[in-house]
């Protein structure tokens, strides 16, 4: 991958257009000259924010647009700026194009009027998620091992002494070389063994275990018992339903008397009943009748002891049987039988007399008109109505009998040799078979309705067959957790746990020690082919990915400004390869840190230590027509010198 | 380095006895989401569970 060309527009101290374009291939350094204050470390900048819309500058003022925007354009009215970066990579064009611009009605426009673009294009068509694409082919977390300030070489030095930069430095190596994915996964595949060590070394109680498999037994013997009683109704069901056609068929045959036959014993229910109502009609006939003579008993008494009208009044008021019977009893008794008083002889011959009249006297005690005619003969006045009802009744009574008389009779007659019995036995059969297989099929349906449960279709309840389907497969998925087998199973995964635990845990080991060789080893040829070192003097990187150099007998050797910046330029060339990092490096004033003793070997070598060099030095670093020019001219494919035109204006020649 | 890590977890996961696909799996569960929110963490716990859960079938099929 290399940069083709940037394009910039109104950019900092580049008013206007400004193209610049780089040199790749053989002669890959592109040398751009320019004292202090004219624009390199903006040129820089320009490159880091196309790519990232971040300066680099921790200086916030540094990534505000009004602080980009070249000055003298934005006094003349014009409030925009751009760059665009064109890249090559693997035979794709990609033309990165970041710019901001304030929006038309600001006429002095703030930070917050200005709106931002960022659009990159691959081979003409627009990138969705540009920021992501180019994180893919240069992560800016690594963005500071390719593009730098030498000013700024010092602080790689600080690398493994375990101060925050050297803590973020030494982050950021680990995340271009993946490290933190292994740590994360082996962070987690510990806690997924921790999970499955305790699920693996948890007792079971031998109890839970019994009183699980209780439960599934339980529930087991439920399912069981339900389908035994749905079998056994379904085998009465049978039954009824054999029983009912054989019902049905004897009933057939008899079918047709079977209105008579249910006549015939609806009368012959009805008799006794009948019977009960002509006795009854009678007893209250006698009770109102004993009633009655009591009333005319009475009064003829006192009528016989009114002396004034005792012979006419005796004649009239004497009654029938009750008069004959009070009469007969006092003259058997000789006591009155209603005064209850002793009767002299004279007495008891006057009530012979009368007793011997009344002996004659024809009286039916049912015959109602001859109780009437008597009444009215006896010039008594009596309410005979309570003695009237009784004895329609009793009419009534005896009418109702003999109809169901005449009525059984006829039907009887009608059935001739049928009997009734067996017609009526018949129907009742075939009714009741009816009957038993209607709640057979009853209790099945309402079976069903229990097993399948009220709302076993939704699924998950506790009750119905479902219900119980569903919380056996749970135990049972219990109890499969509880067995020995799932123990064994439970081991199994542990070892597997363990495995990987261990490969990621190797593998960040390996992946660091073999990244620290191969630093260390590019590292040290960078250092000799820069420094000729004739000492058998190394680099030896430590833990935290820093370099410093020892004796041949392993002595730290101490540290010197110019060897330390040589040093972090192996790091970075063996960080380059060890991460396979490919690209163009940037560097800003590079020989500043780099003393006079090292300057021509150090230019020497940095153009092989990446695919494409874009130096940004001052003249004083490398003079027209000095030995470091001399040096990097043979690999130097485009020259450009910044000229400084005012204050906010410089421009870019190319030379 | 893509190409360094993959050599050296598969050498690492060849001297385990474990399938150098299974290893990578997982590594990619957490390239692929890098949230760190406890419901992700548990969703990746999941599916870590559940592709050691599957080999371990497909190892005792064979």
């Amino acid at each position: 991958m290399i940069f083709k060309k940037i394009e910039m527009k109104n950019w900092t101290a580049f008013k206007g257009d400004t193209l610049v374009e780089f040199s790749s291939g053989a002669k890959n350094v592109t040398l751009i000259r320019g004292r202090n204050q004219r624009g390199k470390t903006n040129f820089l900048r320009a490159i880091k924010w196309v790519l990232y819309e971040d300066t680099g500058d921790t200086l916030e003022e540094y990534n505000s647009s009004l602080k980009l925007l070249n000055r003298e354009a934005m006094k003349e009215g014009n409030f925009s700026a751009s760059v665009k970066l064109t890249v090559e990579k693997d035979q794709s064009t990609i033309e990165i194009n970041r710019s901001f611009q304030a929006r038309k009605s600001a006429k002095d426009p703030k930070e917050s009027d200005f709106e931002k673009s960022f659009i990159v294009l691959m081979d003409g068509k627009a990138v969705p998620s540009p920021d992501k694409f180019i994180n893919s082919f240069l992560a800016k977390e690594i963005s500071e091992f390719f593009l730098f300030n030498g000013e700024d070489l010092q602080k790689y030095k600080q690398l493994g002494t375990s101060s925050k930069r050297s803590s973020e430095l030494k982050n950021a190596i680990e995340r271009v070389i993946q490290t933190p994915f292994l740590i994360t996964a082996q962070t987690e595949i510990k806690q997924i063994k921790k999970l499955n060590y305790d699920l693996l070394e948890a007792q079971t109680p031998e109890g839970d275990l019994k009183d699980i498999r209780a439960r599934i037994k339980t529930l087991n013997n439920l399912e069981i018992d339900f389908d035994n009683q749905k079998e056994e109704l379904g085998a009465n069901l049978k039954t009824a339903e054999s029983d009912k056609e054989k019902a049905d068929a004897a009933y057939r045959l008899v079918e047709e008397n079977y209105e008579i036959a249910s006549d015939l014993r609806t009368e012959e229910r009805s008799t006794d009943g009948l019977e009960k109502a002509k006795t009854d009609a009678e007893n209250d006939i006698k009770d109102a009748t004993e009633i009655s003579w009591k009333i005319l008993a009475k009064k003829i008494i006192e009528s016989h002891e009114n002396k004034q009208h005792s012979e006419e009044k005796n004649k009239n008021h004497f009654h029938d049987s009750m008069r004959a019977s009070l009469l007969k009893k006092s003259i058997d008794d000789g006591t009155c039988a209603l005064r209850l008083i002793k009767l002299d002889q004279k007495e008891i011959n006057f009530y012979k007399n009368q007793y011997n009249d009344l002996k004659n006297e024809d009286f039916q005690l049912n015959d109602l008109d001859a109780i009437t005619k008597k009444s009215a003969l006896t010039g008594i006045t009596h309410d005979f109505k309570d003695l009237i009802n009784p004895v329609i009744k009793y009419q009534s009574a005896v009418a109702n009998k003999i109809d169901n008389e005449i009525k059984i009779d006829n039907l009887k007659k009608k059935l001739g040799k049928s009997k009734s019995k067996e017609i009526i036995d018949a129907y009742d059969e075939k009714e009741n078979a009816n009957k038993r297989v209607e709640e057979l099929k009853k209790a099945i349906a309402k079976l069903d309705v229990e097993l399948e449960g009220p709302n076993a279709k939704e699924g998950g309840e506790n009750y119905g067959k479902i219900g119980i389907k569903n919380t056996k497969l749970a135990l049972e998925g219990v109890e499969k957790e509880m067995s020995p087998d799932a123990k064994s199973r439970e081991r199994e995964l542990d070892k597997i746990y363990q495995s990987l635990n261990e490969i990621f845990s190797e593998s960040i080991s390996d992946l660091s020690n073999q990244v620290k060789d191969v630093i260390l080893e590019e590292g040290n040829k960078i250092y000799q082919q820069m420094l000729k070192d004739e000492t058998k003097n190394k680099l030896k990187i430590n833990s935290d990915y820093g370099l410093e150099l020892v004796d041949q007998d392993g002595k730290k050797i101490p540290d010197s400004s110019a060897g330390n910046q040589i040093i972090v330029m192996a790091l970075f060339y063996g960080l380059k390869v060890a991460t396979g990092i490919e690209g163009p490096i940037v560097v800003d004033t590079p020989l500043a840190r780099i003393d006079d003793f090292n300057d021509l070997e150090f230019l020497n070598v940095l153009p092989t230590t990446a695919t494409q060099c874009i130096l940004l030095p001052t003249g004083k670093e490398i003079p027209v027509g000095g030995p470091a020019e001399q040096v990097l001219l043979p690999k130097v494919g485009k020259s450009y010198e910044i000229d400084k035109k005012s204050d906010q204006h410089s421009e870019i020649l190319e030379i | 380095m893509s190409d360094n890590l993959t050599k050296i977890l598969s050498s690492n996961a060849v001297s385990k006895d474990i399938p150098e696909d299974l290893v990578m799996q997982i590594l990619e569960v957490f390239k692929s989401n890098t949230s760190t929110s406890s419901i992700e963490k548990k969703n990746k716990q999941k599916k870590i569970k559940q592709l050691v859960e599957d080999y371990l079938e497909s190892k005792n099929d064979l």
